[in-house]
Parts: C-alpha cells; structure tokens; sequence
C-alpha cells in the first residue's frame, strides 16, 4: 500500500524518513559480498510486485513480498525495499518521493518483525510447523504493513480503526496469496539451499 | 557452487514473476487512481479511474480554489464521473481521494472556465439587432448575415467541443504511466548496478 505525495503532513513524513535512515544505515552495515547478491534479487522481486495486481470488489491491491523479503534478509530488507521503492517512485511515479521514508518503514519494519519471529521456526524439521511458520511470515507481514499504513495515514483526520478495518479487509487476498507464495519459496528454498533461511550473519 | 545454484533459481522465480506480472495484461497496472476534467459551458465535467479503465468508483472529489478554499465537494457515480458548475472562474483544483493513500489531482485552468462560457458571456453582450434601420435592404441583410455567422461559430465551437472531448480524454489515458516492459526491465537493471557498486565499496574495504 504505496502512501502517494500530498496526503501526509510533515512530521510524519520527517518520522518515517529518520526511522527509515535509521533501519537502511543498519542494513547496509551489515550486507557483505555473500548477501549483496540476494538483496538484489529481493529487491528485484518487490519492485516486479506492485505489477501484480488482485482485483478485489471494485478495487484492487497489489503484491508486496516483504514477508519473503523479511525472511531472507532480515535487516538487508530495509536497503532492499527502499531501493525498490526509490525506481518505483522514478521510474512508474509510484508511491511518492517524499513519503519514501514512511512507506519503507510500513513495509520494512513488518519484514523485519517477521524475520525477528518466524526465522527459527521456519528452518524447523516439522513440515507441518515449517509450513504455517513460513505462510503466516507472509500473512502477518502485509497485515502489519497494513496497520503501520493506518497508523501513518491517521494524521488525516480519519479515525485508526476505521482506516485499519479498511486496508486490512481490503488486503486480505494479498496476506492469504503472500502466505502462500512464502511457503512455497521456502520450501523450495529449503531443499535447494537450506542455508539461506538460517538467518544472516548472527543478525538477531 | 550451491551458492550459484540458489542465486540462479531465485533469479527463475523473479523471472517467473516478471512475466506473470507481463503476460496478464489484466492483472499488470501499478494502482493510481487519476481524475479527468473537461469543460462544457457551466458544468465541469470529471471522470476517474484506476490506471486504464476501471473507475474509481463511491470516491471523494474536492474542488478547491487558487488560495485552497474547498468550494465544493462530490462523490464519484458508478462510472467514476461526477459534474459541478464552476462556482468562480478562477484555477479550480480538484482533488479525488479513493480510500486510504490513494490521491490525484487535476487542475482546471481559468482560461478553459472561460473559453467555456465565453461565447455564452459573448453572446449576451451582443447588442441585440433590433435597431431599425431605416435604410435599404443592404443594412438589414448586412445585420442579418452577421448574427448568422455569430450563432454559427457558437454551433461550430459546440460541435467542436463535442468532437474534442474523447479525443482530450485519449490523450490524457496516452499519457498515463502503466508501466511499460522497457521501465521494468530498467528498474531491475539499476537494482543490479546498486548493487554492484556497494558490492565493489564492500570489497575494497575489506581488501
């Protein structure tokens, strides 16, 4: 959910800008020459995203991928989505210049989150508890970035419950459809090249 | 070796998403929402949609004047239109809002407010041609043939107006950004060269 220009006041622009600072500056600290190249390809794939579009009742809502991008970087996610979300910006005029900082916090910060929680049971030998860890990474993800968009778009006058209702009903086939796609990613992943999901360089 | 692999079918996947995203022309729009504004006479026509087609529809519009005063306010139809009568002849700003993030703005210049109703204005400032001419034929004809031509050009710039609008509204969706195979292919690129080049800072630090 790209926040567009001329919607948010100020101070919120300038709040989400420095907390977004804060995470890229830790992020890209933390890439090395092993990790830069998936970056690359996350980064790539939440660019590709918001062309995917599901059309739900009259409008629509597009693909985010920040879960898979949380799981796989961690930290690295908010340099990838800010990259990302920068080309969109210039590139499709998608989203806005201004509100880069906010709306990589809304989309990074829940990657980040969901990392923190699901990166341990994910690599589980369950199937069973490796699965809904990995769909409810994708899940959880958009419906934290759906709530961290409400949150930012209540300096406009509308009230928290009314705007969160709002994104959340209209972005549930994007959870379930991202839960779904995390899932088969990290299975796939985890046959090809398990290493990858044990979290990056004793990040958390 | 293992690494390749794992970079090369993460690579796969990205492709697979590039091209579903391609191939389903349907799906592929990124989501703004745009609002259209034409002028006819008083009213002042909009129509919005999301990228090519879809309407915006139930959505809030707000017209607001050059220092920002909100002079009216409106809810989109089911086909994404909504009309007003110009309340100032001055720079009308107006703003749609389909739900929460999703904003566009379009701005009605005072000159086409005026262009619009210019000729009603003109019209009426006409002096009305009743003044007898007491003179020969020639005067009245010559009176005669010149509100032919005044009520003409009116028919011709209505007919105009009318033959003009789809076309203005082609170019305004021409002008729309879908993003194209050329912009993506494009944005991917520069992630790779950005990340090239911290790659490259990264090893010369650590050299």
């Amino acid at each position: 959910m790209h926040i567009s220009e001329g919607i948010l006041s100020a101070p919120v622009l300038a709040a989400g800008a420095g907390a977004a600072v804060i995470g890229i500056a830790v992020g890209v600290r933390k890439m090395d020459q092993e990790t830069i190249p998936r970056v690359a390809v996350l980064s790539s794939a939440f660019f590709v995203s918001s062309l995917i579009h599901i059309p739900i009742g009259p409008s629509s809502a597009h693909l985010i991928l920040n879960g898979i991008n949380g799981l796989l970087l961690g930290w690295l996610s908010f340099p990838s989505i800010f990259i990302a979300l920068t080309l969109q910006a210039i590139l499709f005029h998608f989203g806005g210049i201004t509100t880069l900082g906010i709306n990589t916090l809304n989309m990074a910060l829940p990657a980040l989150i969901c990392y923190a929680i699901f990166h341990r049971p994910v690599l589980s030998d369950n199937a069973l508890l490796s699965s809904c860890a990995s769909f409810l990474c994708g899940f959880l993800a958009v419906f934290l970035s759906c709530l961290l968009a409400a949150l930012s778009l209540v300096s406009t006058n509308e009230s928290f419950m009314a705007l969160a209702k709002l994104l959340v009903v209209a972005h549930i086939p994007v959870m379930v459809i991202e839960g779904f796609i995390t899932l088969f990613c990290v299975a796939f992943i985890k046959r090809v090249k398990p290493e990858m999901l044990g979290g990056l360089h004793a990040t958390k | 070796m293992q690494r390749n692999n794992s970079l090369v079918s993460a690579i796969l996947c990205c492709a697979v998403l590039v091209c579903a995203a391609l191939l389903v022309p349907a799906l592929s729009h990124a989501h703004r929402v745009t609002v259209f504004a034409w002028v006819e006479g008083t009213t002042v026509f909009t129509e919005s949609s999301f990228s090519k087609g879809n309407p915006a529809v139930n959505a809030r519009i707000v017209v607001s004047d050059k220092a920002g005063t909100v002079l009216l306010e409106g809810t989109t139809d089911r086909d994404g239109a909504f009309a007003f009568t110009a309340p100032k002849l001055e720079d009308l700003t107006i703003v749609i809002d389909a739900g929460p993030g999703h904003r566009g703005e379009w701005v009605v210049r005072e000159s086409e407010l005026r262009e619009a109703q210019g000729l009603a204005t003109e019209e009426a400032n006409r002096p009305s041609p009743a003044p007898a001419p007491v003179s020969p034929e020639g005067t009245v004809s010559a009176v005669t043939s010149a509100i032919d031509r005044d009520e003409l050009r009116a028919m011709i710039d209505d007919a105009l107006d009318k033959k003009l609008k789809p076309l203005t509204k082609m170019l305004v969706e021409a002008q729309s950004d879908e993003p194209s195979l050329t912009e993506v292919i494009g944005g991917i690129g520069y992630i790779f060269g950005i990340m090239g080049i911290i790659l490259y800072f990264k090893s010369r630090r650590d050299r």
